[in-house]
């Protein structure tokens, strides 16, 4: 594997490693990686290894997954695409905000894009409580203070019904 | 290698136990301690009012909402957008506004653009009632003011340098000099889109150094009484500008005069600029005469001029396509740079600038008499000690193929003469 690592000449794709917190290494096509801005700077000031010491072995994991199915993108594949958003977003849900830190930190704009969609989903039109509730917010107000807040934004907590699910 | 900063405003996980199917699980608190910039990213994704609801989860989410770089609020709510904030006027919408201002000026802002409209022309954004500006008099040094509505006591910040008013409504009773003697150490200031109703403009802040008025309605009188001026630009203005109108303390300080599209009456351009003796440029751009002909058409030829300034040493002027001098007198022993645009205006006197270094002449062949010949000979003539002559003929046939061929038809010709 080594000698294919350096001659993009001779038709062989160029691979690069990306090495996680957990020290684990990950091969990878040059052409999936770079769509994470991160590492494509990186590439282009001549890395071919990639230490990443903000993301652990199972979010890389991950966030491999996603990148692989988005390098196969074409026009014909839409569908295909969405559904696989879909799928990865129910998927990892418990790692939903380790993966959100990661695709900032690496500024895979898709995915940064896909996983705040989805949890801007939950936030939107949501009560109070339900919110806490979902994100495991604890309130540290005051009865006082909370009075105070939603004094002060009155106009948020007005009018409408708001949704009471956790989902 | 790449760490992410730690976020100063982070706090301890909160981790709470909850009973679920007879297992105590521990639950934590993930989203709170992200960064703010990406719990950000969530909030720019719900619908305002979502966002703003989100204050009330827990201290950590008081002011994030507030802090988004762009707020967009839907026609119903409070329409809010930073840099074209648009409020729509319902109490408190508005509060919440003052309120986010209000922080800004507690913390101490050096610089402050403010840019507020609400969607209602006839009521606009009042920034002087229920806005604090005196937390931060001691410190705030830029403050810009777009679309609001002031009073003339709205501000006293005595630490202010410079200013910049556009598109500014007022109130009835609004007096310029009240107003402006709230910024006693201002430097700098710009003024544009001023209401028609303004009659006078003064300004009698004594370090002042830059004032540009461009697109304003006011039809008096302009007084500046600072002894430190050296910059003035003047736009799309009209004001007459002869002597009473302009008052201005002290202009011999004054280095840089530029005037754009002003109109102005006759003999009053000459009478003007000859009021600053030291001047160091200076720029005139499309400026008209105030006059009608017979016909019902503006007389766009400005009478001649005479500019005479021992230490003038650029001098731009461009006259509109439809306007015209017949004569310019330069007397100016140190004028070093001479641009002109424009028909075939005689320059008696420019030979005697001997260290004229740098000439830029564009002339429009097409409107050229038959005398542009000698016109031309002598004109370069005076340019003879020049280091840089750059002289550009641009053909202007119809609208239409001068915008088609535009790059074909321009020539341009720099010679190197010495």
């Amino acid at each position: 594997m080594a000698s294919s690592s350096s001659s993009s000449k001779t038709g062989l794709k160029k691979m690069l490693t990306l090495k996680s917190s957990d020290g684990d290494e990950f091969e990878l096509e040059e052409s999936i990686v770079i769509q994470c801005q991160t590492i494509k700077h990186m590439v282009e000031d001549g890395f071919s290894l990639i230490p990443l010491q903000n993301v652990d072995t199972k979010t890389l994991t991950k966030i491999i997954e996603y990148m692989k199915k988005h390098a196969e993108k074409t026009e014909s594949n839409k569908e295909e695409i969405k559904n696989f958003n879909k799928e990865f977003v129910k998927g990892s849900f418990d790692d939903q905000f380790e993966l959100v830190s990661a695709a900032n930190y690496l500024h895979i704009n898709g995915l940064m894009d896909l996983l705040c969609q989805s949890i801007a989903d939950r936030i939107n039109n949501k009560s109070v409580r339900a919110v806490r509730e979902i994100f495991n917010i604890s309130n540290d107000y005051t009865p006082d203070e909370e009075e105070k807040v939603r004094d002060e934004h009155k106009w948020a907590h007005e009018g409408g019904e708001f949704d009471e699910s956790l989902d | 290698m790449w760490k992410t900063p730690k976020d100063p405003n982070s706090h301890k996980i909160t981790i709470t136990e909850t009973t679920e199917g007879g297992q105590v699980i521990a639950r934590v608190d993930r989203i709170s301690n992200l960064p703010i910039d990406i719990i950000s990213q969530f909030l720019l994704r719900v619908l305002p009012k979502d966002a703003a609801r989100t204050s009330i989860l827990s201290k950590r989410w008081q002011r994030i909402w507030a802090s988004l770089p762009d707020i967009y609020f839907d026609n119903d709510e409070v329409g809010m957008l930073f840099f074209g904030m648009s409020v729509i006027k319902r109490s408190s919408c508005e509060l919440l506004v003052k309120k986010w201002i209000n922080i800004a000026l507690e913390n101490k802002v050096k610089t402050l653009h403010l840019a507020i409209k609400t969607l209602n022309y006839e009521e606009p954004f009042r920034l002087f009632s229920g806005i604090s500006f005196s937390s931060c008099s001691a410190t705030l040094v830029v403050l810009s003011i777009k679309d609001c509505e002031i009073s003339s006591d709205s501000f006293m910040l005595p630490s202010l340098r410079s200013l910049f008013l556009y598109n500014i409504m007022t109130v009835d009773d609004f007096i310029f000099a009240d107003f402006i003697a709230g910024f006693p150490r201002i430097e700098e200031l710009i003024v544009e889109y001023f209401p028609e109703e303004l009659d006078i403009i003064l300004v009698p802040n004594p370090n002042l150094n830059f004032l540009n008025v461009q697109y304003t309605g006011c039809s008096g009188k302009l007084q500046i009484e600072s002894r430190k001026l050296e910059s003035l630009v003047f736009s799309y203005l009209r004001v007459e500008v002869d002597n009473y109108e302009f008052e201005i303390t002290c202009t011999s300080t004054v280095k840089n005069l530029t005037l754009q599209n002003v109109l102005v009456l006759e003999r009053t351009l000459n009478s003007f600029i000859n009021r600053f003796p030291l001047l160091e440029n200076l720029v005139i751009d499309g400026c008209r005469r105030d006059v009608f002909s017979v016909g019902g058409f503006y007389d766009n030829n400005l009478p001649s001029l005479f500019v005479s300034h021992k230490n003038l040493a650029k001098f731009v002027l461009k006259l509109g396509t439809f306007n015209s001098i017949d004569k310019i007198v330069i007397h100016a022993p140190n004028l070093k740079s001479f641009e002109y645009y424009g028909r075939l205006t005689s320059f008696p006197g420019i030979w005697a600038s001997r260290r004229l270094k740098f000439g830029k002449l564009h002339l429009r062949p097409k409107v050229l008499n038959a005398n542009w010949y000698i016109w031309l000979r002598n004109i370069l003539e005076s340019f003879a000690q020049s280091k840089h002559l750059c002289l550009i003929c641009r053909n202007e046939q119809d609208d239409v193929e001068v915008i088609s061929a535009r790059a074909k038809t321009e020539t341009q010709t720099e010679a190197n003469i010495q």
